[in-house]
């Protein structure tokens, strides 16, 4: 049987720590200067955060060194929030140049953004372009890689920043105030909840319980350790099979609020009418990580798992459960005959 | 410095305006929806790592959620062509993106139903299962485009609005 002979190696994997670092994202704040949009006013705080795409790619030349990457690009003022996840990805991209002429290192983010609420369409008449330049002294792209932050202002005053936004009425400008990706995801404290959509049981001690997380309405993950456990015997009380096995699945909620893997579990045994009698458990702990990106060990259609589409490991990845919501803990349990 | 007026600027537009004429940086232009659409669907199948054809069909999906008014059945079509694939991830972004579009891709009910069927054969085989299947986003699926409150084959209303 499939899950007995996975049992065995599952049992005895040894955990691993798992990096956590997050996505790789560049932060620079702003205020309003002079503005034609109807909906900001001049003092309103911006905040333009973007985050990094795989696929960065350094090229460099005999005076300078360029990396460039798609990035997705957010801004907030306020209540007011705009996103490049709703136009194209690929329409933002921030570019680092390195020039040995003049020994300066500028960054270019330049993007398409459209209002982030899906209330609101998103139309050439409500999209945005977006520019923002910097230019700091010295080789911030040591080894032709992108830096993982930008520059510290303080440390290089070079050039003011150059800011704006072009949308209808003509441009907004931004004054530059500072570099701080801590304000973008501020973890809020948050009760995971769930509800129930069916629950099902059948023969042979078979089991079926769906569930939908509530979106927690903040970017960040849940994770979810299962614990099932199977016990078998035939009629004469002979142990047919004993055993344990235990992973991590996850659910990502982005910056905009969609979940990519949706918010629905299912947890499930199908019974087994070749044992007279048994007992099958399965145990789920999950908790909301606020801005924590989805571990790299979490695969999708994970072989060693039960998680199928959604992502899954069979390596601990340690979060601090401090750091999350308080544990949802669920147990469904059958015994048969 | 030069500043562009015009209210609606591409990259191509706005990077060489910070740089210079000294610049040979390269913008990629964006391309319209039929042609992003077209882009992805040919990458996913030819991709031979499975993770990029997971951030591929991602990406087709939060593209559709975008773009769905502006495409038409043959885009349609190209998308629920991914409906086969052997990735059930990839199978589930086809089907939400399918839902994103909503009514309009009626005459994809079929291929639905089929990949619905699948997906069923396959996890008839587990002995435990939890966590997603490409179920999850089928069955939303062919809710909101037949208009029904339980998908045809399905076996509860899902709740599709926060997701």
């Amino acid at each position: 049987m499939r899950f007995r002979s996975r049992l065995t190696g599952g049992l005895l994997a040894l955990s691993t720590l798992v990096s956590m670092t997050r996505a790789q994202q560049y932060c620079v704040s702003g205020t309003v200067s002079q503005t034609h949009l109807s909906k900001l006013k001049p003092g309103d705080p911006i905040l333009f955060t973007a985050k990094v795409e795989p696929g960065t790619q350094c090229t460099s030349a005999a005076d300078q060194t360029t990396c460039s990457a798609i990035v997705l690009l957010e801004i907030q003022s306020g209540a007011r929030r705009w996103s490049s996840a709703r136009v194209n990805n690929k329409a933002a991209s921030v570019q680092f140049i390195f020039s040995a002429r003049d020994t300066t290192t500028r960054i270019i983010l330049g993007a398409v953004v459209a209002p982030a609420s899906p209330s609101e369409s998103a139309t050439p008449l409500n999209m945005l372009g977006v520019h923002l330049g910097l230019a700091y002294p010295g080789n911030h792209l040591v080894n032709g890689a992108l830096p993982p932050a930008l520059p510290s202002p303080t440390d290089h005053p070079f050039e003011p920043a150059s800011i704006y936004l072009a949308g209808p009425g003509g441009n907004t400008d931004i004054n530059y105030t500072g570099q701080d990706c801590a304000q973008q995801c501020q973890s809020r404290s948050i009760r995971l909840r769930y509800n129930l959509r069916s629950s099902d049981t059948a023969s042979h001690g078979a089991f079926n319980q769906t569930i939908q997380w509530v979106n927690p309405g903040q970017e960040g993950v849940i994770i979810q350790h299962v614990t099932i456990k199977l016990h078998e015997e035939d009629v004469d009380n002979t142990v047919l099979f004993d055993g344990i096995k235990e992973y991590w699945e996850a659910w990502s909620i982005l910056a905009d609020g969609t979940a990519p893997y949706g918010l629905l579990d299912h947890v499930g045994w199908r019974g087994e009418p070749n044992a007279a009698k048994g007992t099958a458990t399965v145990n789920t702990s999950a908790i909301f990580y606020p801005c924590q990106a989805l571990p790299s060990t979490f695969k999708v259609d994970n072989p060693d798992t039960k998680a199928h589409s959604l992502p899954s490991t069979t390596e601990d990845p340690h979060l601090p459960t401090k750091d999350g919501s308080a544990p949802v803990t669920r147990t469904l349990s059958s015994t048969w005959p | 410095m030069t500043k562009a007026r015009t209210y609606f600027l591409y990259l191509a537009l706005l990077v060489p305006a910070f740089l210079g004429p000294e610049s040979s940086t390269q913008a990629e232009p964006a391309l319209n929806p039929a042609d992003q659409i077209s882009s992805l669907v040919k990458q996913i199948q030819a991709q031979a790592l499975s993770s990029e054809r997971e951030k591929k069909a991602q990406h087709l999906a939060a593209t559709v959620r975008t773009t769905n008014a502006f495409l038409d059945d043959q885009m349609i079509d190209l998308i629920a062509s991914l409906l086969q694939n052997n990735d059930d991830i990839v199978r589930f972004n086809a089907a939400r993106s399918l839902r994103y579009i909503g009514p309009r891709a009626k005459h994809t009910v079929p291929q639905l139903e089929a990949a619905l069927n699948k997906i069923r054969r396959e996890l008839s085989t587990k002995q435990f299962w939890t966590g997603t299947s490409s179920e999850d986003e089928i069955c939303p699926a062919l809710q909101r485009i037949t208009g029904k409150e339980v998908g045809p084959g399905c076996n509860f209303s899902y709740r599709i609005d926060d997701q």
